[in-house]
């Protein structure tokens, strides 16, 4: 039996067609990653991840340039981002404190430059050689409860004394969670992932359990977290975790390979696997979104 | 309904007032004691990447600074007592997390009897070459 489409289905792929084609321009690439989220009027975050700055090498020969585009592309957001999380590893780990101190000064100097309301918490790399220690002094506390515009944000320190938490910030966090209202909009910030996403890299945190056994009570649950240098999203005890952008360079998926290690960033398409991503939380929905800097339409140097 | 409110009452209070003793056989639930299979779980969760599976130091992730973690293979020794090995596991030693601030004693006992199992001391592994049995 023939079938017709309908006004309706005709008009829908048009919009469709439409929505691709301004993704694949802008090279927002919207996921089916939504949810329900309150806040208390629309709010838009950047998360930002692993820039790991002071790194020299070759699994990302011009750092500083890559850095110096997706913050140019944070300014540039329409609408305006109202805040950025910044999800760890903000340098790349460095033997002397006065080194540490430039980088950790130089990362802080770029996020206040965009004007832009930001918080961060540390990355392995961030606390390397002093526990934190500088990162509290030049950035702020290693966890943290704010709210933000009715927004409840954690920030969780899951490095500097190891893939863990420990006993004396889990039981902070269970003393700030039952402060909260069921109805209370909650977004978890922590640099590895807080569930066993891949023990073998340390990509987990020991006692992540915890945080998901604090917040079960709550309905609006995101948790975000940097790492493991690739875009993810995995629901683990109905809580949606999201992983962010590198802003570095990208590593591998579990699997295939023994031993976790970059590879060499690549001549034709130096920007694979980059960017940041996009929180926006407007009527009562939760949407993440994935700005890549690679230009799908790039024309391979390499021929 | 009064009366029976009553009699239930009286009931559970008597039932909670007994005396009884423990049927025979019947054991208390052991305090749990450290134990190498246990200490085996932990590494593979909380040691393997950094210091290898077989703890040889063949790491499957590299520290910040693009180092690996040492060997644990050969850690029972002279100089190197249980107490000093739980310590170091307990409170960390350079960039060695210190594992007391997330692991209980029991586990943390657990994680040095399987460290110390990893003696490359004990017999060499038979190589490929080398009959196992002979029919």
């Amino acid at each position: 039996m023939e079938r017709h489409l309908t006004r309706r289905e005709l008009l829908g792929s048009f919009l469709a067609f439409g929505a691709l084609a301004a993704a694949a321009r802008t090279n927002i690439k919207p996921l089916s990653v939504t949810a329900p989220m309150a806040a208390a009027k629309p709010l838009r975050i950047v998360h930002l991840s692993d820039l790991h700055w002071g790194y020299r090498g070759d699994w990302n020969r011009r750092l500083p340039e890559t850095v110096a585009r997706v913050f140019h592309q944070v300014a540039e957001l329409t609408p305006a981002a109202n805040l950025i999380v910044v999800t760890g590893d903000l340098i790349q780990a460095a033997d002397g404190t006065v080194e540490r101190e430039k980088r950790l000064a130089a990362v802080k100097e770029r996020l206040e430059a965009l004007r832009i309301p930001w918080l961060a918490i540390p990355g392995e790399h961030d606390a390397f050689g002093d526990q934190g220690a500088l990162f509290r002094k030049l950035i702020g506390p290693l966890h943290f409860h704010r709210v933000f515009q009715g927004l409840h944000i954690f920030g969780l320190d899951n490095v500097s004394q190891g893939f863990f938490l420990g006993r004396t910030q889990v039981q902070w966090l269970a003393k700030e969670a039952q402060r909260l209202q069921p109805s209370d909009a909650v977004l978890v910030l922590s640099h590895a992932p807080l569930y066993d996403l891949f023990t073998p890299w340390n990509w987990y945190t020991f006692d992540g359990e915890a945080v998901f056994r604090q917040f079960h009570h709550l309905a609006h649950r995101q948790f975000l977290f940097g790492h493991i240098h690739q875009g993810l999203d995995h629901a683990h005890h109905g809580v949606m975790n999201h992983a962010g952008l590198p802003v570095s360079w990208p590593l591998p998926e579990p699997g295939p390979m023994e031993r976790l290690a970059p590879w060499p960033q690549g001549a034709s398409h130096p920007d694979m696997g980059l960017g940041f991503r996009l929180l926006d939380i407007a009527n009562g929905r939760f949407q993440c979104q994935t700005l890549a800097l690679e230009d799908a339409d790039r024309k391979a140097v390499l021929r | 309904m009064g009366t029976t409110r009553w009699l239930a009452v009286a009931l559970m209070g008597t039932t909670m007032a007994w005396p009884f003793h423990r049927a025979p056989g019947h054991r208390s639930r052991p305090s749990p004691k450290p134990s190498v299979v246990q200490g085996a779980r932990l590494y593979q969760r909380a040691c393997l990447s950094c210091h290898g599976p077989r703890g040889d130091g063949q790491a499957l992730a590299l520290l910040p600074d693009g180092t690996t973690a040492p060997p644990l293979d050969g850690l029972v020794g002279e100089g190197r007592s249980q107490r000093r090995l739980e310590s170091v596991i307990a409170q960390g030693s350079g960039m060695m997390p210190g594992w007391a601030s997330v692991m209980t004693p029991v586990q943390l006992k657990s994680l040095v009897l399987y460290v110390q199992s990893l003696n490359p001391s004990s017999p060499a592994s038979p190589s490929p070459q080398t009959p196992r049995s002979s029919p």
